[in-house]
């Protein structure tokens, strides 16, 4: 129960330093009030409303009465007068109650933008967390099972190939192939039903998926290795059971600590880099959206986006650190 | 069926190093009756390991294995490269040395237990366990039930070893071959897992390659004796003949170095000088010569052959102990202070304190 | 840590049955390949360093062949849509990949070295502090960091490659903290401290060598990383604005209509890009088992 309750207390910490984080580097570093009404004011607007100054319409922006009506209806909405830490603590009070605000620019709730970005996210995020393992488990086996050998050798060859392709160059070539020259599949997403987002997600998750399976391979192929050279494999032998049946009854799972962990954090990181990857394939998910929304200084988007990605990071790697006690019951008593 | 049910001859088992040929194994040959223990005796390195990773297909591929096995008349090696199936952990089995590193840590200790019952039987999952917990409670757990649901790490040292004789015995073998089984365990746990092995080997008709590096472990449970070094074999007999007319001087030394409870407490350990060869070079001569109280010169340039010495006993030896020759030729050794071979015989006459000594370890 | 020892077995007759006997020894050779990656990362090293006095034509000139022509003699790797010679700019555009790759790796194995360090060193509140910070950024997507920073901030060489170097920090940390740990609990360490040396002269002194001697392997594969992260900025149109860097290249290539027309536009900077980052991968993890180091297991993206 101890354990839990610091985990959680550990996770509380962490979205809270994150989501400051991001909310003093959206606010201090930028001007939100010139992010909300598009330019700056050239006057000063108190005096303008007040009728103390003179309403110079149509001589610079942000001199005249309207425009500065409009500055004062925005600060007074966002309570851009009040102090930062106020305005986090107001910030971070509505977030909780499920309030992400409306962005200011096309005054769409953020909750409702992100309910129809985030599970084509996900679908996406699935998908290549699926290529990465089942291509990878099969090949770190069978490479550690002829370890040193020809296979082997040729199998780190292309790991590191893999490897070496950055992730957008990966894209730009098998949208060449499988887009422009052979046109299997389709240059833009398409979201008639499953099958077609399935269809149109595939080369994205491939991009994602291929060289994390590269990374995972290798990690799970010296783990598996290592677990060879147990004597409890030598008893399996012994008990007459098969290579294939020792292999992934016996060997697999004491071995997969070290890519549990690796996967955790990677699985979480692929929301931030499906950012260019949902750029090059047009796939209108959270991460093309939060690129657009920062380009466009569209604050309560790209927080919105921040602490969607921040939470999936840490419950993931809470999934991790639970997943363990199941592979190895040592660890289960301390738990 | 007529003929033994393990029939071994002139095993040999070699690895080629970067320092040459190593020979693990060096023309090991013995018979082995259905029902009957047989055991095989030596220090690490002994070569006695092997033989039996050798039985059981566990050497490594690049092992270079010669020789004939035959069980119930039927080719072991041949089965191996066959790949035969239901032959190994059904009729032969194998214990282990270490029960602490020999069960896998994260399967269950039912699931490890009823795996044989289903791979080689096909037996159901919840009918091996069945099965399973009877067999816990044959090997003497208390509360077999609770045991199948826990994992190894739950367990004390001699339970686990229970429970890898347990698994060893799912498939009812004919033959189990037992290396060192308690060499890892406390003392006091020794003699009870020793006992359950005789137990269960009497009750089943089983029969058994024990394997040890303690001469006292053999005595009263194996029907006949082997003793090894550098994969030679140096002298074999029924046990009772063995520990009556022993003949190699090295069977002698092995025994000088366990402590007997039928003697006094004050009596003084002897060890035996020196290592045993790395086994590399074609040995001219007797392999134990160099650390032998007995040596003589013919010892180091001839290898002695097995001779008989009465009904089933062989031994290799030119100066055999407890024959003329040998008392001659020790006598000869202590006057001049020294053997054929160089060896100081000084150190014999000294007191060794019983701390000081090291007992021969484990296989390495 | 142990010597290890040769393999004791050389045989593997290739004909052997298959089996689960894998014996996998650390080879103490760094091997052809090894010297063919450190040639190629020399050849581009100084190829991008002496761009200006190499007889190429000005990267920058438009219409210097027909537009959109490939790979031909006058112009090795063909022109863009503007008629520019891609050879001369790939070799150009290595210059400002390099030199934020270079620059941001350095400042990121410094940070991250010196806070693996201490929190390894000290232990106790100062580790869990740190620890803590390190984890945070490792859960701060990083790309979005860059993007908040560099829209904002602006797009000069400085700024990317100190944002970028945040990249590395959190897994250098991670790892400078695991070795100072193995090392402060060896003798010569509490030898060190018992003859009074300050903590300060016993980190400089006795643990940061033996830290930084694994870590340079990992330097090299942290340069491909950081490679690849600029390029994927420049992708966006966020690296530097200055000039022009491999990344911007393959955007200009990138959108399905040039693919079609003039695939070589973005194919060449991403060869340039590919064996580079290969090369620095290869020699590092050559280097690494040399030292044996164990696998830093960062993900590529």
């Amino acid at each position: 129960m101890t354990f839990l309750a610091r985990r959680l207390a550990f996770m509380l910490g962490v979205l809270l330093v994150t989501t400051f984080v991001a909310y003093t580097a959206m606010n201090a570093l930028g001007d939100p009030l010139f992010n909300v009404v598009g330019f700056y004011t050239q006057v000063d607007c108190d005096a303008v409303i007040a009728g103390e100054a003179e309403d110079v319409v149509g001589t610079r922006p942000g001199s005249s009465l309207g425009e500065c009506e409009l500055v004062a209806e925005a600060r007074e909405k966002y309570h851009l007068d009040d102090p930062l830490p106020v305005r986090y603590v107001r910030w971070i009070g509505a977030m909780v109650q499920g309030d992400f605000g409306e962005s200011f620019k096309n005054y769409m709730p953020v909750s409702t933008i992100l309910a129809e970005r985030l599970p084509k996210s996900l679908l996406l995020m699935g998908m290549s967390v699926t290529v990465a393992l089942v291509v990878s488990i099969p090949w770190a086996v069978a490479a550690a099972y002829r370890a040193n050998r020809r296979l082997d050798r040729a199998s780190t060859a292309l790991s590191f190939g893999l490897l070496s392709i950055p992730g957008f160059a990966l894209a730009i070539i098998l949208m060449y192939f499988f887009v422009v020259r052979w046109e299997v599949f389709p240059s833009r997403f398409e979201d008639d039903d499953l099958f077609s987002r399935l269809r149109s997600l595939t080369l994205a998750s491939l991009t994602l998926g291929l060289p994390l399976s590269a990374v995972y391979q290798r990690l799970l192929r010296t783990d598996l290795i290592t677990t060879l050279q147990e004597d409890f494999v030598v008893t399996a032998k012994a008990k007459g059971l098969s290579d294939r049946r020792i292999m992934f009854r016996h060997v697999l799972r004491p071995s997969l600590f070290g890519m549990v962990t690796v996967v955790g954090l990677n699985t979480a990181a692929l929301f931030a880099g499906s950012i260019i990857i949902e750029q090059i394939f047009s796939i209108p998910g959270i991460g093309r959206e939060l690129y657009v929304s920062i380009v466009r200084d569209d604050n309560p988007v790209v927080l919105a986006c921040v602490v969607i990605i921040v939470t999936a990071f840490v419950l993931i790697n809470t999934a991790v650190d639970l997943l363990y006690s199941y592979l190895d019951p040592r660890v289960r008593r301390d738990a | 069926m007529a003929g033994p049910l393990l029939r071994v001859q002139d095993l040999r088992v070699g690895f080629r190093t970067e320092q040459g040929k190593v020979r693990a194994v060096d023309g090991v040959s013995f018979d082995l009756e259905e029902g009957q223990t047989i055991g095989i005796v030596g220090e690490s390195g002994s070569g006695k390991s092997v033989t039996a990773k050798a039985l059981m297909n566990l050497l490594p591929s690049y092992a270079q294995i010669q020789g004939a096995a035959h069980f119930d008349g039927r080719d072991v090696f041949a089965m191996a490269a066959n790949r035969e199936k239901h032959f190994w952990g059904v009729e032969m089995t194998m214990v282990f040395q270490d029960p602490m590193t020999s069960l896998n840590p994260v399967k269950k200790v039912g699931e490890q237990i009823a795996e044989s019952l289903r791979v080689h039987l096909k037996k159901g999952r919840r009918e091996a366990l069945v099965e399973a917990g009877d067999l816990l409670e044959q090997v003497g757990i208390p509360e077999p039930g609770k045991r199948l649901s826990q994992y190894p790490h739950e367990l004390s040292g001699g339970m686990r070893q229970r429970v890898v004789i347990a698994m060893a015995l799912a498939c009812s073998p004919r033959l189990l071959i037992a290396d060192e089984p308690t060499t890892a365990l406390d003392v006091t746990v020794q003699k009870h897992i020793l006992d359950l092995l005789d137990d269960l080997r009497r009750a089943r008709g089983m029969a058994m390659i024990l394997i040890t590096h303690d001469l006292g472990v053999v005595r009263g449970r194996a029907d006949e004796v082997m003793v090894m070094y550098a994969g030679h074999t140096m002298e074999e007999a029924p046990t009772d003949t063995l520990f009556a007319e022993m003949r190699h001087p090295y069977t002698e030394a092995l025994l000088e170095t366990i402590p007997r409870i039928d003697t006094p407490s004050h009596t003084r350990l002897v060890p035996i000088p020196g290592r045993p060869p790395e086994v590399i070079d074609v040995l001219e001569g007797c392999p134990f010569a160099p650390r032998c109280r007995y040596s003589v010169t013919e010892c180091l340039t001839d290898r002695p052959g097995l001779t008989s010495h009465g009904a089933g006993h062989l031994c290799a030896c030119h100066a055999p102990a407890g024959t003329q020759v040998g008392k001659e030729a020790r006598a000869g050794n202590e006057a001049a202070g020294t053997t054929a071979a160089g060896l100081d015989m000084e150190q014999f006459a000294r007191r060794v304190p019983i701390a000081d000594l090291n007992r021969p370890g484990g296989e390495g | 840590m142990p010597e290890p020892t040769e393999p004791t077995v050389v045989e593997r007759p290739t004909d052997a049955v298959d089996g689960l006997d894998t014996g996998d020894f650390v080879q103490r050779r760094l091997g052809v390949g090894f010297w063919l990656a450190v040639g190629w990362v020399f050849l581009i090293v100084g190829a991008a360093l002496l761009a200006p006095l190499l007889p190429i034509g000005d990267p920058e000139e438009i219409g210097a062949g027909p537009r959109q022509d490939g790979p031909s003699w006058a112009h090795w790797f063909g022109t863009d849509s503007n008629g520019r010679d891609i050879f001369s700019r790939t070799i150009w555009g290595a210059r400002v990949s390099l030199m934020v790759g270079f620059v941001s790796i350095v400042l990121g194995f410094l940070v991250g070295g010196l806070v693996g360090v201490v929190s390894g060193y000290f232990r106790g509140a100062t580790d869990r502090v740190l620890s803590f910070v390190v984890f945070v950024m490792l859960s701060f997507p990083s790309l979005v960091l860059f993007l908040l920073i560099i829209s904002i901030v602006g797009q000069g060489l400085w700024v990317v490659s100190l944002t970028l170097s945040v990249l590395v920090v959190p897994s250098v940390a991670r790892l400078g903290r695991a070795i100072t740990i193995a090392f402060a609990e060896r003798e010569f360490v509490a030898a060190a401290r018992l003859l009074g040396a300050t903590n300060r002269r016993v980190m400089v002194r006795e643990i940061l060598p033996n830290v930084l001697i694994p870590m340079a392997a990992l330097l090299l594969l942290g340069l491909g990383l950081t490679i690849v992260a600029e390029g994927g900025l420049a992708y966006l149109n966020l690296s530097v604005a200055e000039g022009f860097s491999w990344g911007k290249m393959i955007n200009l290539g990138a959108s399905p209509r040039t693919l079609r027309s003039a695939p070589w536009v973005a194919f060449f900077p991403i060869g340039a890009m590919f064996l580079t980052v290969l090369s620095l991968n290869w020699a590092g993890d050559r280097l690494r088992q040399y030292f044996d180091v164990r696998e830093l297991g960062i993900g590529s993206r």
